[in-house]
C-alpha cells in the first residue's frame, strides 16, 4: 500500500462528476482481486476522497445507483468531512469484468472490498453512510471491524427482504421468484416497471438519475446482484453490531416496509435511533437530498 | 521548433504516415503554419467518414487502419444520440476547433512546402514511440518491424522504432487540445482510449466500455428489423437460453471458504461460531464439503480433515455418555485432524436442569479436548440468533476464550432463490435492449431528457453556425480566398457523404429533412449549399440561402407552433468586400413559451485573436439557438450557461464605442443567463462603421411575450454605406409605452441593466420613456402597491424608495451598473410579503408570470401543501422542481425567467448551498448553482422573506391576539359541515334576545365578541362573563385550547412515535451559522423592509359580520350559530390570501348561505336551537371559485 497515500491525493483532485473519474490507464486493466493491492482496488471501484475535513465519512450507495447518486448530497458535507465515495463492484461505473461471479455470491465479499478500500486508505475511525444493499454491508463490516466505524446510517436498510414468520420483510418468496423470472424472460417490461416504483415520489429528475445507473449496470450482474440481497438474512447478526446506528427510513418505501425500521431499531446492538423522513420513495438521496441532509448532518453531528 | 514533415515520417509505420500525410493535406489546405495533433484526428476522421475513400494520399486499401478511430468512438460514444448525429457533431468540432488555429500568410500558404509537423505533434509521436518500445502488448509488432526491416537490409537503430497508428492515437489522445474537443463533441478522450486499448472480440460480445453501453439502437436501422422485435412480445432476455453455468448465486461456497480461512488461522479465533439465520445451513454445507474433499472452497491446510458432528449427540444431552463420545473423538483425532461441530447452541442453552449438567461436563471436556489437540481439533457450532449464543456465553463464561471462538455472521442463505445464473450472457443484446427500454421510459419526458445531456448542450451542428463561421471569422481579407478554397475542399468531402444533389433548388430538398427532422442532414444540406454558392455564386446568394435554410429549419422544428414566428435579421455590410455578414435566425414562439431571452453583443476587432474569439461566441450563439429550436416542446437548456460564461468580449476600439463598452459588459452578463423563457427578449443591434476595417455589430433586440412581434432597435453608427435590411418596429414599443404599462416595464429594466444607454441613436427612445415614468412616480408606484396589498404603508412606502433608489443608482451596495436588487422583508404578515412581491412583479416586469415563490424551508416536502396558505403558492414547486436542490431550484428559475421578483420564503432556513449562493450573489451578481453553473442576476429582484426582522426576533405586540399568525397558517381547507346542537340546556345562553351570539355585543367589546363561540365549541359555559380582563385571559386560555386542538387534528404520522429518541432536538451547529448567515444578510442587502403583524382580530370581526349577516339572512334572528375555532382559522386563512373580498362575499352568500337554507329545512329550527359551524377532518375535495374555501358546507 505504498502508494495510497498519492493515490488519494490524486482522487482527491479530481472532480465532483465522476463521470469523469475512470481511472483505468494503461493497456492492462486491473484486476480486482481480494487480497490485491488496495491501490488498484481503489482505482477499480473509483475510489474519490474529497471535501475537507477531519472526520472521515464514508458514502457507500445502493443496488441500482453508482456514486454518483451521492452528488446531490456531497455539498452539504464537503466543507466540514472527508468524504470517500466508491463504487460496489456490481455498479454499472465499474467495468463489468471485474466482476467476479464466483466471488461476489454474498455480501460479505462486498464487505472485503469496504474493509481493503478503507485499510488502503488508511482511515481508522469512519462513519458509514450505506443505502439499501450498502446499509447491509455497513451492518457486516461494522461487526467484523466494530473499531473502524464511529457510527453507521443507514438508509432505506432492510435486514431481510423476505417474509418469515412474524418478520416483515415486504416480499413473499414467490413472489420475488416471479420477480426473477420476469427479469430473466422480460428485462425491459421489469426495467420499465421498477425505476418509477424504486423512486416511488413522483420526481422526474430522480427516476430519470435512476433509470440511467440501472441501465448501466450489466443486467446479467444486476439479477445476481438482485439474488444475492435476497439471499441475504442478516436478522440474526443485528445483535452483533456496536456501533451506534441511525435508520433513516421514508414514509413509504416499495422494498422496505416500515415496521423493518423498528425492527432494526429494536435489534441492532448499539443505540440506535430511526429517523422518518416525510418523503416517498427508496431513494431519498435522489428524490429529496435537501430532505435528507438534515437527518445525516444531525447524525453525524451528534456523534459523542 | 516545429519539424519538418519528412523527418516525422521517418518515425512512423507506414499507416500512421498516411495518416499524418493526410493531416498535413489538411493543414495545407486550410492554410496552417503547422500539422497539429488536431489535423491528425480530423484526417482521420473525415478519411473514414466518406465511405467512398476520398482520401488523396493514404491509397485504396487503408480503410482498416483508419477505422481504428472510428471503430473506437463508436464503441465510446455516449449512447444518448445516434452514431450519425455524433459523428457529425465530432467532425464538426474539430472542424470548428481547426480554424481556431492561426493561418500562415499567403505566401506561406502558397509555397509547395508542407506545413510541418508542431511540437505538440512531435511530442506524441515520441510518446508513442517510447511507449511502443516499453509495451509488452505492443513489442511484438515492434520486433516483427524489426524483422521486416532487417529483412529488408535497412539499418535500424533502436532509436527508428515505427510508430503503430494505435499508439499514434492513443499518444495524441493525451493531447489536451485534442481531448477538449472531443470533449466539445461528448467523448471522453479516456473512454476512446479504452475502446482502442480493447478491441471488440468477435460478433458482439465485446466488453463494455465503463458507463457507455456499446451498443445503441442507430446502429441497427428500423430497416433490418430490429424495432418490430422491440415491439413484439417476444422479445425475451437471454437468460434462458445461455449456458447454464455451474455457478449459483447462493452464498454456500462463500461461507464455506470463510469458514475454511477461520479454520486455517494461525492466530487466535480459529473456531467459527457461525451466527445468523443461515449459520446452520452452512454449518451443513462445510460439512458437505469436507465430506467431498471439495478443495476449491477448502484452505490447503485443511486438507484431509475429518468432520464429525456431534450434533444429535448433543441433542440427546440427557442420555449422553460423555466419556465413550470423548474417547472416539480422542481416537480419531488422532489420526488426522478433526472438525467437530457441536451443532446448534439452541439445544445447548434449552436443556432441562438434569442436561446442564452433563452439558457443563461436556463443555469442560471439551475444553479440555481442544487444549490438548490444539492445531488437530477444531470446534464449530452455529446459532440463528446472536441471543442464543449470549444465553450459551452467559452460561458459561469466559468460553469464548477457553474455546477459542471466532464469531463467523453468517448472512446469506445458501438455498438459493430462482435457480442458477447463466455464466456468460450475451452483453450486447441484454444491452442494447436495457438502453432501448430505457429510452422507451425516458421518451415522454424528453425535455428532462435533454436537460440531462447538457453537457453536450453545444453540440448540435447548426446550419447557423456554419455560416457565422463563415460570415465572422472568415471575412478578414488576406484569408478569404484561403477559406473559400478549403471550404470548397471541406464541403466537397462531406457531400460526399450525401447523395443527394445540391445542384437544384433547395426547396426541393426540404420536404426530405423536414419529414426526418434531422439535424444532420440539414447540416450536410447546408455544406452543400455553402459549396455550390462558394464555387461561383456571389456571397449575397449564400445569405439567402442561408436566410432560407434557418427560416424553414426554424419552421420545421417547431411544426406545433401555430404562431411559430421567424425572424431573420441581417445586415449585410459592405457587400462588394464580402464582409461583415452577421445574420441570427431568432424564431420566437409564443405558443410554448419556449422564447428565449437572449442577447448577444459582438464586437469586431482588428486583431485576429480577438475574431477569433468572437467567433466563438457567434458560434455558440448560434447552437445555442439552434438547440432552442430543437427541443421545440420547452425544455431549457440551462446548462448552455456553463459554455456561455467562457465568453469574452473583445474590448472596443473605437472611441464612439465607449460608452457601449459599459453596455457591453452588462449584455455580456446577459447573454450567460441562458433562458428558454419568457417575455421581454432582448437583441440589440449597434452598428458601427469603421470604413477599410471591421464592423461591429452589437445586437440587441426585444421580444414582448405577450405579443409575437419583435422590436429591433437598430442603431447605426456613422456608417453610411451600411444597407439595413431589418425589422425595425421600434415604433411598435413607443405607442405601447404609453398606453399600458405592460410594455414599459421591460424597458425599464433596461434601463436598470443599462442596456441602451444610447440615447444619442435615433431610434433609443424607449429607454428615456421608462427612466421617466419610474422616477418621477414614486408616489405613484406606493399608491399602485398601496392598491394591491391594502396594509403595510410603512412597508410599502420603504420598498418603493428602496426600488427607486437602487434604479436611480443611489443604492447601498457598490456596483452601479448592476441592475439587482435585494430587499429584505422582515418580521410577520407571511403573506403580505408575497403579495408585496407579487405586486412588485407585476409593477416592474409586467406580468405575475416573473414572479418565482421559492419557500427554503420545505422545499421538496412535495405533495401539494395542505395549509390553505402554502397552497396558494404550488404551482411554483411544480414536478419539475421534485428532488432538486434548492440552489438549484432558484438557479433554474433564474435562468427561466431571468426578469423577474425572486420571492424566497422563509429565508433563514436556507441550507448551506443557498447561503453561500445568495451572498456570493449579492458581491458578485452570479448565482452558481450545485454545479458551479453561474446565472446573472443582474435583471432580477431578490425579495428575501425572514420572520425575523433585524435586530430584534419577533415583533412584540402590546395586545394579545386571539388568531396569531401561526395557528392561521396551520389552517387547512377542511370540509366544513353545519351540525345541529341537541342538548342546548347544559349552555347558559347570555340574553334571551340573542340572535347570534356574536353579533350584539359588537361594538361594546370586540374581544368579547367572538370569543363565546369559541367557548360554546368548547362547552364551557361563562360565556356571559362580562369582565374585561377576564375575558382577555380566558379568550387567551380559548386561543390556547384551540391551538391544541389543531395540533391534536393533524394527523400524527403514525411512525414518527417510533422515533422517539430520535435525534431531532439536537441543536446543530448549522444553527449559529444560520444566525451568524442571517446577520451578515441584513446587512448586504438593499434594504431591510420590516413588516408589521397582521391584525387577525380586526379581520375576524368583519368575518362574523359577513357570517352574521349571511345566518340572519338565512335561518333567521332567533337561533344561535357557534363557530368552530377550526373554522374560524380557515376563514381568516382564505381571507388573508385575498386581495380582494369579492370571492368571499360570494362564498358567503352562495355557499354558506345555502347551506343555512337547507339546515332551516332540515333541521325545522325552532327559537334557541343552536347550530355549529364546524368542520371534519377531512380536506374538502373541492374549492370554491376563487377562494382556498370547501365549495359545499355539508349539513348533516
Amino acid at each position: 500500500m505504498g502508494g495510497s497515500s498519492n493515490n488519494q491525493n490524486q482522487n482527491q483532485n479530481h472532480n465532483h462528476n465522476h463521470n469523469h473519474n475512470h481511472n483505468h490507464g494503461g493497456s492492462k486493466v486491473p484486476e480486482a482481486s481480494s487480497g490485491g493491492s488496495g491501490n488498484k482496488l481503489l482505482q477499480v471501484l473509483n475510489v474519490r476522497v474529497v471535501g475537507s475535513g477531519e472526520r472521515v465519512v464514508v458514502l457507500s450507495h445502493g443496488f441500482g445507483t453508482d456514486q454518483s447518486a451521492w452528488n446531490r448530497i456531497l455539498p452539504y458535507f464537503q466543507r466540514d468531512y472527508r468524504l470517500i465515495l466508491y463504487d460496489l463492484i456490481c455498479a454499472g461505473s465499474v467495468n463489468p469484468d471485474h466482476f467476479d461471479f464466483r466471488r461476489y455470491t454474498t455480501l460479505d465479499s462486498y464487505v472485503d472490498d469496504l474493509l481493503s478500500i478503507l485499510h488502503a486508505l488508511r482511515v481508522d475511525r469512519c462513519f458509514f453512510i450505506g443505502h439499501s444493499i450498502s446499509a447491509m454491508i455497513g451492518i457486516i463490516a461494522a461487526i467484523r471491524r466494530p473499531d473502524l466505524f464511529l457510527k453507521l446510517i443507514l438508509i432505506c436498510a432492510s435486514p431481510r427482504f423476505l417474509n418469515d414468520g412474524d418478520y416483515h420483510g415486504g416480499f413473499e418468496r414467490g413472489e420475488v421468484e416471479k420477480v426473477f423470472f420476469a427479469m430473466e424472460s422480460n428485462y425491459k417490461a421489469w426495467v420499465q416497471g421498477f425505476a418509477p416504483l424504486a423512486v416511488g415520489a413522483d420526481v422526474p429528475a430522480a427516476v430519470q438519475e435512476f433509470s440511467r445507473t440501472l441501465f448501466n449496470m450489466r443486467p446479467d450482474i444486476s439479477l445476481f446482484v438482485c439474488r444475492t440481497v435476497f439471499n441475504s438474512d442478516l436478522r440474526g447478526v443485528l445483535g452483533l453490531v456496536r456501533a451506534p446506528c441511525v435508520v433513516i427510513q421514508t414514509a413509504k418505501d416499495v422494498s422496505v416496509p416500515l415496521s423493518v425500521a423498528s425492527y432494526l431499531k429494536v435489534q441492532l446492538g448499539g443505540r440506535t435511533t430511526v429517523e422518518l423522513l416525510p418523503v416517498e420513495g427508496h431513494l431519498p438521496h435522489l428524490s429529496a437530498p435537501s430532505i435528507l441532509v438534515q437527518p445525516l448532518r444531525r447524525a453525524l453531528a451528534s456523534h459523542r | 521548433m516545429p519539424t519538418p514533415v519528412s523527418n516525422a515520417r521517418a518515425c512512423l509505420a507506414a499507416e500512421t504516415a498516411a495518416a499524418l500525410d493526410d493531416a498535413v493535406g489538411v493543414a495545407r489546405r486550410r492554410a496552417h503554419i503547422q500539422t497539429t495533433s488536431l489535423h491528425v484526428v480530423y484526417a482521420l476522421i473525415i478519411s473514414t467518414s466518406s465511405s467512398s475513400g476520398g482520401r488523396g494520399g493514404g491509397g485504396g486499401g487503408s480503410s482498416a487502419p483508419c477505422s481504428i478511430l472510428r471503430d473506437a468512438l463508436s464503441r465510446a460514444r455516449s449512447s444518448a444520440y445516434s452514431a450519425r448525429l455524433q459523428f457529425k457533431a465530432l467532425e464538426l468540432c474539430f472542424g470548428v476547433a481547426l480554424d481556431r488555429l492561426p493561418s500562415s500568410n499567403r505566401q506561406a500558404a502558397e509555397g509547395s512546402d508542407d506545413p510541418p509537423v508542431s511540437n505538440s505533434l512531435m511530442a506524441a509521436v515520441k510518446r508513442s514511440q517510447a511507449n511502443q518500445r516499453r509495451n509488452p502488448d505492443t513489442f511484438h509488432l515492434y520486433q516483427q518491424q524489426q524483422q521486416t526491416a532487417a529483412a529488408a537490409g535497412g539499418a535500424t537503430s533502436f532509436s527508428g522504432v515505427k510508430v503503430e497508428l494505435q499508439q499514434l492515437v492513443l499518444a495524441i489522445l493525451d493531447d489536451p487540445v485534442v481531448s477538449r474537443v472531443f470533449g466539445d463533441a461528448g467523448f471522453r478522450s479516456m473512454d476512446i482510449k479504452l475502446a482502442i486499448l480493447r478491441p471488440p472480440p468477435p460478433i458482439l460480445h465485446f466488453p463494455r466500455a465503463p458507463r457507455c453501453p456499446p451498443l445503441f439502437l442507430c446502429n441497427f436501422s428500423s430497416g433490418d428489423g430490429f424495432e418490430t422485435a422491440l415491439t413484439s412480445k417476444e422479445l425475451f432476455f437471454p437468460f434462458s437460453t445461455a449456458p447454464i453455468g455451474d455457478l449459483c448465486s447462493d452464498g454456500g461456497e462463500e461461507n464455506c471458504r470463510r469458514i475454511g480461512e477461520i479454520l486455517a488461522r494461525k492466530k487466535s479465533g480459529q473456531n467459527p461460531m457461525l451466527v445468523g439465520v443461515g449459520a446452520g445451513e452452512a454449518a451443513r454445507e462445510f460439512a458437505r464439503a469436507v465430506e467431498q474433499k471439495n478443495l476449491a472452497v477448502l484452505p490447503l491446510e485443511l486438507r484431509g480433515i475429518e468432520f464429525i458432528s456431534i450434533e444429535k449427540e448433543v441433542a440427546e444431552l440427557g442420555s449422553l455418555e460423555i466419556s465413550t463420545l470423548m474417547e472416539e473423538l480422542e481416537k480419531k483425532t488422532e489420526s488426522s485432524g478433526v472438525v467437530l461441530n457441536i451443532g446448534d447452541l439452541n439445544r445447548m442453552v434449552e436443556g432441562s436442569v438434569k442436561c446442564d449438567e452433563q452439558e457443563s461436563c461436556l463443555v469442560s471436556e471439551l475444553t479440555r479436548l481442544l487444549e490438548v489437540y490444539h492445531g488437530r481439533l477444531w470446534l464449530m457450532g452455529w446459532s440463528t440468533t446472536y441471543e442464543t449464543y449470549m444465553k450459551f456465553l452467559s452460561k458459561h463464561p469466559m468460553l469464548d476464550k477457553d474455546w477459542d471462538l471466532q464469531l463467523l455472521p453468517i448472512t446469506s442463505l445458501s438455498t438459493s432463490l430462482g435457480g442458477c445464473m447463466p455464466r456468460s450472457p450475451s452483453y450486447a443484446s441484454l444491452h442494447r435492449m436495457a438502453v432501448l427500454a430505457m429510452l422507451q421510459i425516458l421518451a415522454y419526458r424528453r425535455h428532462s431528457l435533454m436537460e440531462s445531456f447538457v453537457p453536450f448542450g453545444g453540440f448540435f451542428p447548426t446550419a447557423c453556425e456554419s455560416k457565422s463561421l463563415f460570415s465572422s471569422v472568415y471575412q478578414s481579407m488576406f484569408c478569404y480566398e484561403n477559406c473559400n478554397d478549403k471550404y470548397k475542399q471541406e464541403a466537397a468531402v462531406n457531400i460526399k457523404d450525401h447523395s443527394a444533389s445540391f445542384g437544384g433548388q433547395e426547396n426541393a430538398n426540404m420536404p426530405f429533412w423536414l419529414r426526418k427532422a434531422n439535424m444532420v442532414s440539414l447540416q450536410d444540406e447546408h455544406d452543400g449549399a455553402k459549396d455550390k454558392t462558394l464555387s461561383g455564386v456571389k456571397s449575397l446568394d449564400l445569405q439567402r440561402t442561408n436566410k432560407e435554410d434557418c427560416s424553414v429549419l426554424c419552421s420545421a422544428t417547431i411544426p406545433n407552433n401555430k404562431k411559430a414566428c421567424t425572424q431573420n435579421t441581417e445586415i449585410h455590410d459592405d457587400a462588394e468586400t464580402e464582409r461583415g455578414i452577421d445574420s441570427y435566425p431568432i424564431s420566437a414562439c409564443t405558443q410554448n413559451t419556449s422564447m428565449r431571452s437572449k442577447s448577444m453583443s459582438l464586437l469586431g476587432n482588428k486583431d485576429l485573436s480577438r475574431l477569433q474569439i468572437r467567433f466563438s461566441e457567434t458560434e455558440q450563439f448560434q447552437r445555442e439557438n439552434f438547440l432552442s429550436h430543437q427541443v421545440d416542446d420547452h425544455a431549457s437548456p440551462s446548462s448552455v450557461t456553463s459554455i456561455m460564461t467562457d465568453l469574452v468580449l473583445g474590448t472596443p476600439h473605437e472611441p464612439i464605442y465607449n460608452k457601449e463598452s459599459s453596455d457591453l459588459q452588462l449584455q455580456k452578463d446577459h447573454s450567460k443567463e441562458f433562458s428558454a423563457s419568457w417575455p421581454p427578449k432582448k437583441l440589440h443591434m449597434v452598428k458601427g462603421n469603421d470604413p477599410g476595417l471591421r464592423t461591429q455589430e452589437v445586437h440587441v433586440e426585444e421580444f414582448s411575450s405577450s405579443l409575437p412581434t419583435m422590436t429591433v432597435d437598430i442603431v447605426r453608427g456613422n456608417g453610411p454605406d451600411l444597407p439595413l435590411e431589418s425589422f425595425s418596429c421600434s415604433d411598435h414599443q413607443e405607442p405601447k409605452s404609453k398606453s399600458s404599462p405592460l410594455i414599459v416595464t421591460p424597458s425599464f429594466s433596461h434601463i436598470s441593466s443599462g442596456c441602451t444607454s444610447m440615447d444619442d441613436k435615433p431610434s433609443s427612445a424607449s429607454p428615456a420613456t421608462g427612466q421617466t415614468i419610474d422616477i418621477g412616480n414614486y408616489k405613484s408606484f406606493c399608491t399602485r402597491l398601496m392598491n394591491k396589498l391594502g396594509r403595510q404603508e410603512e412597508a410599502i412606502s420603504a420598498v418603493s424608495q428602496a426600488i427607486i433608489d437602487c434604479k436611480t443608482g443611489q443604492r447601498r451596495r457598490g456596483g452601479i451598473l448592476r441592475g439587482d436588487i435585494w430587499l429584505i422583508f422582515g418580521g410577520p404578515d407571511k403573506i403580505g410579503k408575497r403579495i408585496m412581491a407579487l405586486a412588485l412583479a407585476e409593477m416592474i416586469y409586467g406580468s405575475k408570470e416573473n414572479f418565482v415563490c421559492i419557500d427554503l424551508s420545505c422545499q421538496d416536502i412535495f405533495p401539494c401543501p395542505k395549509t390553505i396558505c402554502a397552497r396558494q403558492n404550488v404551482h411554483g414547486n411544480g414536478v419539475h422542481f421534485r428532488g432538486k436542490m434548492s440552489v438549484d431550484h432558484i438557479a433554474q428559475e433564474l435562468s427561466r425567467k431571468p426578469l423577474s421578483v425572486i420571492f424566497l420564503e422563509n429565508v433563514e432556513r436556507a441550507d448551506l448551498l443557498v447561503q453561500n449562493s445568495l451572498c456570493q450573489a449579492i458581491d458578485t451578481g452570479k448565482f452558481p448553482d450545485s454545479h458551479g453553473r453561474q446565472f446573472s442576476v443582474n435583471n432580477s429582484i431578490f425579495v428575501l422573506a425572514a420572520s425575523s426582522t433585524q435586530g430584534q426576533t419577533f415583533f412584540e405586540r402590546k395586545d394579545y391576539p386571539i388568531f396569531s399568525e401561526e395557528t392561521i397558517l396551520d389552517a387547512r381547507c377542511w370540509q366544513m359541515k353545519i351540525i345541529l346542537q341537541s342538548a342546548p340546556e347544559s349552555i347558559c345562553i347570555p340574553k334571551s334576545n340573542v340572535s347570534l351570539s356574536i353579533t350584539p355585543k359588537t361594538r361594546n367589546d370586540r374581544l368579547y365578541v367572538y370569543s363565546p363561540s369559541i367557548f360554546l365549541s368548547k362547552r364551557k359555559l361563562k360565556v356571559s362573563d362580562g369582565c374585561e380582563n377576564g375575558t382577555l385571559q380566558s379568550a387567551k386560555r380559548a386561543h390556547k385550547t384551540a391551538k391544541m386542538f389543531l395540533d391534536l387534528n393533524v394527523p400524527v404520522e403514525e411512525l414518527e412515535a417510533l422515533d422517539s429518541n430520535s435525534a431531532g432536538q439536537e441543536e446543530l451547529p448549522d444553527v449559529e451559522i444560520s444566525k451568524a448567515w442571517m446577520e451578515d444578510l441584513f446587512n448586504r442587502v438593499d434594504r431591510v423592509v420590516d413588516f408589521k403583524p397582521f391584525d387577525f382580530d380586526a379581520l375576524a370581526e368583519i368575518m362574523l359580520q359577513n357570517v352574521s349577516k349571511t345566518f340572519h339572512s338565512t335561518v333567521g334572528p332567533d337561533c344561535l350559530l357557534e363557530i368552530d375555532p377550526k373554522v374560524m382559522n380557515e376563514l381568516l386563512a382564505a381571507a388573508w390570501l385575498l386581495e380582494t373580498r369579492g370571492a368571499l362575499d360570494y362564498w358567503f352568500d352562495k355557499v354558506l348561505g345555502k347551506s343555512f337554507t337547507e339546515a332551516r329545512c332540515t333541521y325545522k329550527l325552532s327559537n334557541n336551537s343552536i347550530l355549529r359551524l364546524a368542520c371534519d377532518d377531512v380536506l374538502a375535495e373541492k374549492n370554491a371559485p376563487g377562494v382556498l374555501l370547501p365549495s359545499t358546507v355539508i349539513v348533516d
